[in-house]
């Protein structure tokens, strides 16, 4: 308690420093928009000529790389907006992601929780987190950690692909990708201070305060957002699977937390950007491998990006963007030397990229997008640590290059997207993964077919941790299928199905022979279900219901295997149910309702070799938003999370020794969010 | 034990050559253009739109020839943005005039009055100020036609759609097109707003 409440000074001391005037704006360092779905070429006809119904159809910004509205897009999209986060009352990217179909959370080691995409255990390399258009997963595992890490009241709006986008994005996006644009980047002139305080019965929640401003200057705009914030992962009990450890159980409050700093600052000029994002988020961690210990571990993952582009307007049809970018990242970083078994790790990467990005709108109805990327990956050990078994070996070198090509024709028939990426990593081998895409617009129903073939690029410690053959890219296929239709004015229904289907994926497990956790490809594994979302917008109600289902086909991987019914992975529900229901009240008042329903789960007790189970369960959260209260510039928010107190637990998708790791409680959280425009 | 770190290779440079070459090329041949704030050039494409389907009273204008005048709030950029998208150009022979304004006895004098999202503080004043005056309110903040204006920018998934009040508008002496009511996504009839 003493800990968190040191840490708290701090967070306030921020708190008061972000409320002092002073400050700057911003964009992202992805190219401009280009439109795609415009009736002419935009380049040649000026906006002021368009009609009224053109201008509603004209996107505004960079839904992938390649701008198109949602219902033509190349992939399945969902789009989380500024007000549904806000509404929702979020305190971290998880209650964001819950609401997403087929996203489920799941529980990898030393406390680190992260995602599942439609089944699949994603939290290495198989999905792609961008801020601002850049990468925050890191390069030495791939990973993600999500749990109170990146500031949500900070977002504008999240454009999530739910399938895969390697062709374009390459080898971390395998399955997914989630694209976040922040708020600073995209609102001129404005400042904002943002505070959300959290409690749980026995334990502090999540306790967290952000800024964002953002300024022009003649043609220059600053954009700078700050984030700190301090959480406890949950005031429930720990027990691990090793009942004759002194340490077998204990109180999470004050013991297992998660602390988070995040500074993104974006500067634009004509058509130079650059972009500074630190990332640091620290957890302290008793749990580590499954066998809880006596006290407290930090876990350090810091990440720096830098980059720097140039939008060169070649012609009103040519666009090009060469960039550079500079990331460094240390991850799962833990100097703690005392503990037995060890969990010391002192290892950092560091990665160049130059890329060339060149847009071409060959005519009205094609266009083109094609790039190359070349990149230099270096793995650096501590001093008592080294890559791949040899104890001299401290650095770990590779190079990627890449060329993509994309295209969009539209015609009356359907529109085409066709592409393609090769890819050629000098350590793990050559990727190929072409894909095509087929839309058609039929007014109140949208089509969508897609058929993408993608990889997954093995990080810097999966080449070195291989167990008795070098590992090779993983590479995936997958079909999916859309139909969205208009029911009326105010209520649209979609339903998508998709078949992934995942060779030699590269699997974590501990090596008996090696005596230590390695990596390998194994045979096959994959997922097959339907995702259906259904909206309805009308006067002072938005309601979006949601329904994922997946089931397993062709797994072939013992470690994600249940025993008894092969048409399910470990730890996923195989049946989601979630639902937001905002109501608009007098004096500006809004309440909102979210919920989330989960089937049940299975896990493995690897020590005991026992499968077990998590029960269904419904996560229930009231949030009322009280906007320009006192002030125009003032609003407030008072929620409810995990109303029904549901012990909901996040439990590995995959066979190893760590017990179900508790969640959150029930919560009460206040928000209070202060905007000024100038 | 202590490992010793094996001597730093100097890092190579290659890669990063072309990339020089082609931005110190690329900057001397190409005349760069600036980066067009997309969001701003649509909602002043619309502003010129909604200019076309509206209809003053007749002693709005001193003559046939007399400019259309469109008031923006502020001296944001979206000033810059809509002279350089709808600058010079006419409606019904009326030539259309940007100028930017800060009180209200400013925008009376206007036809059409934008309110960014960046003066929401003075949003409201302006709407009363302008009460019943035959001049088009066209805001950004959220609810805009709640508080009594006419017409409110609203971002749907990736696009600029608007809100129209009619009833606010008819009581300002405003005729809006029917063109201009199918496009809307929402419009706020008597009782409503």
């Amino acid at each position: 308690m003493e800990r968190l409440g040191r840490r708290w000074l701090g967070v306030q001391a921020l708190a008061l420093l972000f409320l002092l005037p002073g400050g700057l704006p911003a964009q992202e360092t992805t190219p401009p928009p280009k439109p795609i779905e415009v009736p002419e070429d935009p380049g040649s006809r000026p906006l002021a000529e368009m009609s009224l119904e053109e201008l509603s159809q004209l996107p505004v910004t960079v839904a992938s790389k390649s701008a198109q509205p949602l219902h033509k897009s190349s992939g399945i999209v969902t789009l989380i907006t500024r007000e549904e986060i806000q509404n929702s009352g979020a305190r971290d990217l998880i209650d964001v992601l819950r609401m997403v179909p087929g996203f489920e959370f799941g529980l990898d080691v030393r406390g680190v929780t992260s995602i599942g995409i439609r089944g699949n255990w994603a939290h290495e390399g198989k999905v792609l987190i961008l801020w601002d258009g850049q990468s925050l997963n890191e390069s030495l595992y791939s990973t993600i950690q999500l749990g109170n890490h990146y500031p949500v009241d900070l977002i504008e709006r999240i454009e999530i692909v739910r399938g895969p986008g390697s062709a374009v994005y390459g080898g971390m996006a395998e399955l997914g990708v989630i694209n976040i644009v922040s708020r600073a980047s995209r609102e001129a002139k404005t400042a904002l201070a943002t505070a959300s305080f959290g409690w749980m019965a026995h334990a502090p929640g999540h306790q967290n305060v952000s800024m964002a401003i953002n300024d022009r200057f003649g043609s220059r705009s600053l954009d700078v957002s700050l984030f700190a914030g301090s959480a406890n992962r949950s005031d429930r009990t720990m027990t691990d699977f090793h009942p004759g450890n002194p340490f077998h159980s204990f109180s999470m409050a004050n013991q297992e937390t998660m602390d988070s700093f995040f500074m993104n600052v974006g500067f634009r000029q004509g058509g130079f950007a650059s972009r500074l994002i630190v990332d640091k988020y620290r957890m302290t961690d008793r749990t580590m491998y499954g066998v809880n210990l006596g006290s407290a571990p930090r876990i350090d993952f810091l990440t720096t990006v830098a980059d720097l582009s140039y939008t060169l307007q070649l012609s009103p049809r040519l666009r090009l963007t060469p960039r550079l970018n500079y990331t460094r990242n240390t991850p799962w970083r833990c100097l703690d030397q005392s503990y037995r078994p060890p969990v010391y790790l002192d290892k950092w990467a560091e990665r160049y990229l130059s890329s060339l990005t060149l847009d071409y709108r060959a005519s009205p109805r094609t266009s083109l997008l094609s790039g190359l990327e070349f990149t230099k990956d270096t793995g650096h050990a501590g001093e008592k640590t080294f890559f791949l078994q040899d104890p001299t070996l401290k650095r770990l070198s590779y190079t990627n290059f890449a060329v993509y090509l994309q295209g969009l024709h539209e015609n009356t028939l359907a529109d085409l997207t066709l592409g393609a990426r090769f890819e050629r990593n000098s350590k793990a081998g050559n990727s190929f993964v072409p894909r095509v895409v087929l839309t058609k617009d039929l007014g109140v129903l949208h089509l969508k077919a897609l058929y993408s073939f993608a990889f997954r690029s093995p990080g810097i410690e999966n080449i070195s941790r291989y167990s008795s053959t070098p590992i090779t890219p993983e590479k995936t296929t997958v079909a999916e299928v859309e139909a969205a239709i208009r029911l009326t004015q105010q209520m649209s229904l979609t339903v998508n199905l998709f078949h992934i289907r995942i060779r030699d994926p590269i699997v974590f497990f501990f090596d008996p022979i090696l005596q230590r956790p390695a990596y390998h490809n194994a045979s096959r594994t994959g997922t097959r279900g339907l995702e259906t979302e259904f909206r309805l917008k009308s006067g002072i109600v938005y309601t979006t219901l949601a329904y994922s289902y997946y089931q397993a086909h062709g797994n072939q991987v013992s470690d994600y295997v249940v025993t008894a019914n092969d048409l399910i992975l470990l730890g996923f529900p195989q049946h989601k149910l979630t639902g937001q229901t905002t109501v608009q009240l007098p004096w500006r008042a809004s309440a909102n309702l979210t919920a989330t329903y989960l089937s049940k789960r299975y896990a493995m007790n690897s020590v005991q070799g026992i499968q077990y189970t998590e029960d269904p369960l419904l996560l229930l959260n009231v949030f009322l938003n009280f906007r320009q209260v006192i002030s125009s510039r003032l609003s407030f928010g008072a929620g409810v999370y995990n109303l029904l107190g549901a012990k909901y637990s996040f439990i590995q998708p995959y066979r190893s020794d760590n017990a179900p790791l508790p969640g959150p409680s029930r919560e009460f959280i206040l928000k209070m969010t202060y905007q000024y425009g100038f | 034990m202590v490992f010793k770190a094996p001597a730093r290779r100097p890092r190579p440079l290659a890669p990063w050559l072309w990339f020089v070459a082609l931005f110190v090329c690329g900057r001397a041949v190409v005349h760069l253009q600036e980066n067009p704030d997309r969001e701003c050039e649509i909602k002043s494409a619309y502003l010129y739109n909604f200019a076309k389907f509206v209809e003053w009273p007749a002693a709005s204008f001193a003559d046939r020839q007399a400019p259309l005048v469109i008031g923006v709030l502020g001296h944001g950029l979206f000033g810059d943005s809509l002279e350089r998208t709808i600058g010079g150009r006419t409606v019904r022979e009326h030539p259309v005039v940007v100028r930017r304004i800060a009180t209200v006895e400013e925008a009376q004098k206007c036809h059409i009055v934008f309110l960014p999202a960046t003066e929401r503080k003075s949003t409201r004043h302006f709407i009363l100020g302008l009460g019943r005056s035959p001049v088009l309110t066209v805001g950004e903040i959220t609810d805009f036609c709640r508080f009594g204006g006419d017409i409110g920018f609203v971002r749907e998934a990736d696009h600029i759609r608007f809100e129209v009040n009619l009833a606010a508008a008819h009581a300002a002496g405003l005729t809006l097109s029917s063109q201009l009511l199918q496009v809307a996504r929402e419009v706020l009839k008597p009782g409503q707003e």
